[in-house]
């Protein structure tokens, strides 16, 4: 049949009720030779089930062609443009859109087969099929293709030289393809959604339903589809965009083609998630190891339960393994790590690490924690790990607790706690210690009661150089809060009452029973002003608030009480609003003080964002001090230091932190920090701390990752001891974006002793897409670096607003 | 100096459900804030509420600041981090998703480290107060 072919057809939709019986209409008869075809008899399936069945839900060029079977009946359709051959079916019930064909030739059989010759296309929905040659057949709902296949579907493309593909029930074949296909993970709220294509190329491709491919000698990469810089090449490659999980068997990594690392088997994220699958492997060096290479592997068990197998190398020691497992239930969740060297080469010992962090939610009033961790001897961290903040660990905690919350205004807790030190004297353990808390306002005449106790069993291995004993506290408070929103006064009393029961004589007299009481008033208040101000151009709102809180203790004689767990508190804001002087419970400071502050703090009108905040406070004493722990100097001064704050993000890009401690007896600075840090982008951020306590420390520190030109970033943190002349922790490193994967190298260096250091070397190489969790290197500069962004990884950290 | 007195500070929706615990420090803390504005009441039912307050991350960090000469740590600083959004009964964000920060910093000694826990404690309550006062003043300034 001859028919002037026409460059672009039309489309004309045709409904017609069934899929499975859905009329293919070739429009006019194939044997009609005419310039202008004119649809004669056009083929129609069985009347619909409903009339209303028939209407297509993609909107129909004109209305008479689709509108009722019969008006195809009486080939009453005028012809969208002449020479055009069009043909559609639509399923029943509106479930299913309709399916259109046009070419420029089309003939065929009534509900058998359309063969479509000449720019074929089949569309149904959203999937285009578009080859050379097509054939469709109604009753299986198969269309075969041959000749620059291209089956497109959003945007996911397939193209190759032969398809036979079941377009409803999405299955079928493909011969010799090239896939490319985009997913978007469903991200978490506050979370940016990542968009990864997968492309490659097989012998063979199989659709096994909707969102499933089975791929024959395949290979798969999330690189741009033309000369990949890596990819995996696959025997057999299973990609489950369902579940969004790619899986492979006698699978190879290749990267620059060089062919990297065999798995028999392997599984890898489609998307980004949380997979199964080898993480990216780390290549060191470090002089307490030698060569260290960590090989990790991330087992995706199920929703709720993930582990990651470390396998490691150290050439110096042997093959660590090292493994965590991490569940998550409906009411508890936990992370469990061990790691284990079977022979230290160079200690001669077997050599462990295990821990375990548990949370458990009971009831909804009770909770249970565990917090246990243990390692096989003192200088493990020290030889075996590579991280400054284990290796820098001298106690490590194990511990059981089961908190009680009664009501919004009571709670009560159990816990039993101790430590393995792995340097200096342990401390004391508590076996146990109990504790009820209660705070409940509107009380009688609008007071609001309060109640801290607890109870403490200490208890000591070396019973001849540390006391042993229990001590019970009962600090029972009454106040009067007046809040309103431009003002606050709280006065409040209390009283403090200790009772101690020593295992041996501990105090002259040979008593063993010690009980303190401290009556302890205290008045806390402050006024909140505000105005509008204008700053570099900016509108504020301005604030304005002063504070002054007064405490009144009288003296009691506690030299005689053991220190259990005691010590000073830093001098800072948060201990200058406390009643004591003291964290712990084994003294209770004299007071007679009052303490001043001002703070000042501009908030942006339009959010409520907190941009900078001014403060300054200082203490002072109507008494001298009697009341101090074993060889503490008493306080001569009826002043405390001076101390003033300022922080905040004083730009989009710039934040500031401050402090300064100033003496004001001996007109000198005791303590001065500043901070800066600076972060115009992501992955673009330079910091600048200064850190100086008299007689203490004084340290610098500068980190950075900045982007070097190219695709390479420069990542870098040196803190150096002015004091001592020494560096206590360098890192350095480089990055380079190869697109779709990223290539570092980072060098360590941190003191463990005041002789001896740490030294390591990083290399890594990360195929974006293949695995998608941090490892060591990245952990390391994240906590090191303020503002550090992972390259590949642009979406991460960006969407929370830091304004 | 054009300082005033700060005026009753009404929020703008008079439900409220916050997704967060109320028996926790935190979530008692919010409460009794909102209660205390006056003219907003925290419901339990999310379906009741004007707007509802989603917590999308309450993480608590301490990250080594300093090292002594002998690799021991000397100070550490604390980081407390809360990202939220506020959805009003749409769904709709009147809030997008905000992050949150808050730091202090304190000396460590091993040999104190019972001591140093409660110092702890102290400063965590402190940055939770902090928490608490910053959010308020972002609901402070939704308007619907």
């Amino acid at each position: 049949p001859a028919v002037t072919p026409q460059p672009a057809p039309a489309r004309a939709p045709v409904a017609s009720p069934s899929r499975q019986a859905a009329a293919a209409a070739p429009t006019p008869a194939p044997s009609a030779p005419q310039a202008t075809p004119v649809p004669t008899q056009p083929a129609l399936a069985p009347a619909p089930a409903s009339a209303a069945a028939v209407v297509s839900p993609v909107r129909p060029l004109d209305d008479s062609v689709s509108a009722a079977p019969a008006a195809q009946e009486q080939d009453a359709s005028p012809l969208p443009a002449p020479g055009t051959q069009t043909a559609a079916a639509a399923p029943a019930a509106g479930e299913r859109e309709a399916t259109q064909v046009s070419a420029l030739r089309i003939r065929g059989t009534r509900a058998v087969e359309l063969v479509a010759d000449g720019e074929a296309e089949l569309q149904r929905g959203d999937i285009t099929l578009t080859a050379d040659r097509l054939l469709y057949r109604e009753v299986s709902d198969e269309a075969i293709a041959e000749g620059n296949v291209r089956l497109a579907q959003g945007t996911d493309e397939i193209t190759g030289p032969a398809a036979r593909i079941v377009v409803g029930a999405r299955t079928g074949e493909f011969e010799s393809p090239r896939y490319a296909i985009t997913r978007r993970s469903d991200p978490r709220a506050g979370e940016a959604p990542r968009e990864v294509t997968g492309s490659g190329e097989a012998e063979g491709l199989y659709f096994e339903g909707e969102n499933q491919y089975r791929l024959r000698n395949a290979t798969w990469t999330s690189c741009r589809p033309e000369d990949p810089d890596w990819y995996v090449k696959a025997r057999d490659l299973h990609l489950d965009y369902d579940s969004e999980v790619g899986t492979m068997r006698h699978g190879t990594v290749v990267f620059k083609d060089v062919p990297m690392l065999w798995v028999p088997w392997a599984e890898f994220p489609l998307v980004g998630r949380r997979q199964s699958g080898l993480l990216a492997p780390t290549v060191g060096t470090s002089n307490k190891t030698g060569l260290d290479i960590t090989q990790p592997y991330y087992w995706n068990i199920a929703p709720n339960y993930d582990a990651t197998l470390s396998p490691r190398f150290m050439s110096r020691r042997g093959l660590q393994l090292g493994g965590e497992f991490r569940y998550l239930g409906e009411d508890h969740a936990g992370e469990l790590r061990t790691e284990w060297l079977a022979n230290d080469r160079v200690s001669g010992e077997s050599r462990s690490l295990g821990a375990w962090q548990h949370q458990h939610r009971i009831t909804s009033r009770l909770y249970a924690s565990l917090d246990v961790n243990a390692v096989s001897d003192d200088e493990y961290f020290e030889d075996l790990s590579s991280r400054v903040s284990v290796a820098s660990k001298v106690n490590l905690l194990r511990q059981g607790r089961l908190d009680y919350y009664g009501a919004d205004w009571w709670s009560a807790s159990a816990l039993v706690q101790r430590y393995q030190t792995l340097s200096g004297d342990e401390p004391y353990r508590k076996l146990p210690e109990l504790r009820l808390s209660a705070n409940r306002a509107g009380m009688a005449g609008g007071t609001t009661w309060a109640l801290e106790s607890h109870y403490t069993d200490f208890e000591h291995p070396e019973k001849t150089r540390y006391v042993n004993g229990s001590r019970l506290v009962l600090y029972p408070q009454v106040s009067l809060p007046v809040e309103r929103s431009g003002y606050f006064i709280i006065p409040k009393l209390g009283l403090h009452y200790t009772k101690y029961r020593l295992d041996d004589p501990y105090i002259a007299g040979g008593r063993t029973s010690i009980t303190r009481s401290v009556p302890i008033f205290s008045i806390d208040s402050g006024l909140i002003f505000e105005r509008e101000a204008s700053y570099f151009g900016n509108a504020y709102q301005q604030t304005l608030e002063p504070r002054v809180f007064y405490v009144k203790a009288p003296d009691r004689k506690q030299d005689d009480i053991p220190v259990f767990d005691t010590a000073r508190y830093d001098f800072s804001f948060a201990q200058m609003f406390s009643e004591s002087a003291y964290s712990g419970s084994d003294r209770v400071a004299d007071a007679d003080q009052i303490t001043v502050a001002l703070s000042s703090r501009l908030i942006d009108p339009r959010n409520g964002a907190e941009r900078l905040r001014v403060a300054v406070g200082q203490r002072h004493y109507f008494s001298d001090q009697r009341v101090a722990l074993p060889g503490e100097p008493l306080r001569i001064d009826r002043r405390t230091d001076f101390l003033a704050a300022l922080s905040g993000r004083v730009t989009a890009t710039t934040t500031l932190n401050s402090a300064w401690q100033y003496n004001p007896r001996d007109s000198q600075t005791e303590r001065f920090n500043f901070g800066v840090g600076w972060q115009p982008e992501y992955a673009k951020a330079i910091n600048l701390n200064y850190r100086w306590t008299r007689g203490v420390l004084r340290d610098i520190d500068v980190s950075a990752q900045w982007p070097l030109g190219g695709r390479w970033y420069g990542v870098g943190r040196v803190t150096r001891s002015i004091r001592e002349n020494r560096v206590t922790e360098a890192i350095a490193g480089i990055e380079y974006d190869g697109g779709c994967w990223v290539f570092r190298a980072v060098a360590h260096r941190f003191a463990t002793t005041t002789d001896r250091v740490t030294q390591s070397l990083f290399l890594q190489l990360e195929l974006n897409g293949l695995a998608s969790i941090g490892s060591n290197p990245v952990g390391l500069l994240k906590r090191s670096v303020s503002g550090y962004g992972k390259i590949n990884e642009p979406g991460s950290g960006r969407i929370f607003g830091t304004d | 100096c054009g300082f005033r007195l700060r005026g009753p500070q009404a929020l703008a929706f008079s439900t409220i459900h916050l997704g967060v615990s109320p028996v926790t420090g935190f979530g008692a803390q919010l409460a009794r804030q909102i209660a205390a504005s006056g003219t907003t009441t925290v419901v339990t039912n999310p379906a009741q509420a004007d707007v509802q307050l989603q917590i999308l991350e309450n993480r608590s960090g301490r990250e080594i600041l300093s090292l002594t000469g002998a690799g021991k740590v000397r100070e550490y600083q604390l980081t407390r981090e809360l990202g939220f959004q506020l959805l009003d009964r749409s769904g709709e964000p009147l809030i997008p998703p905000t992050m949150l920060r808050t730091q202090r910093e304190y000396t460590f000694q091993d040999d104190r480290i019972l001591a140093k826990e409660q110092e702890e404690a102290l400063l965590e309550r402190d940055m939770e107060k902090e928490l608490v006062e910053q959010l308020m003043r972002r609901l402070a300034a939704v308007r619907m």
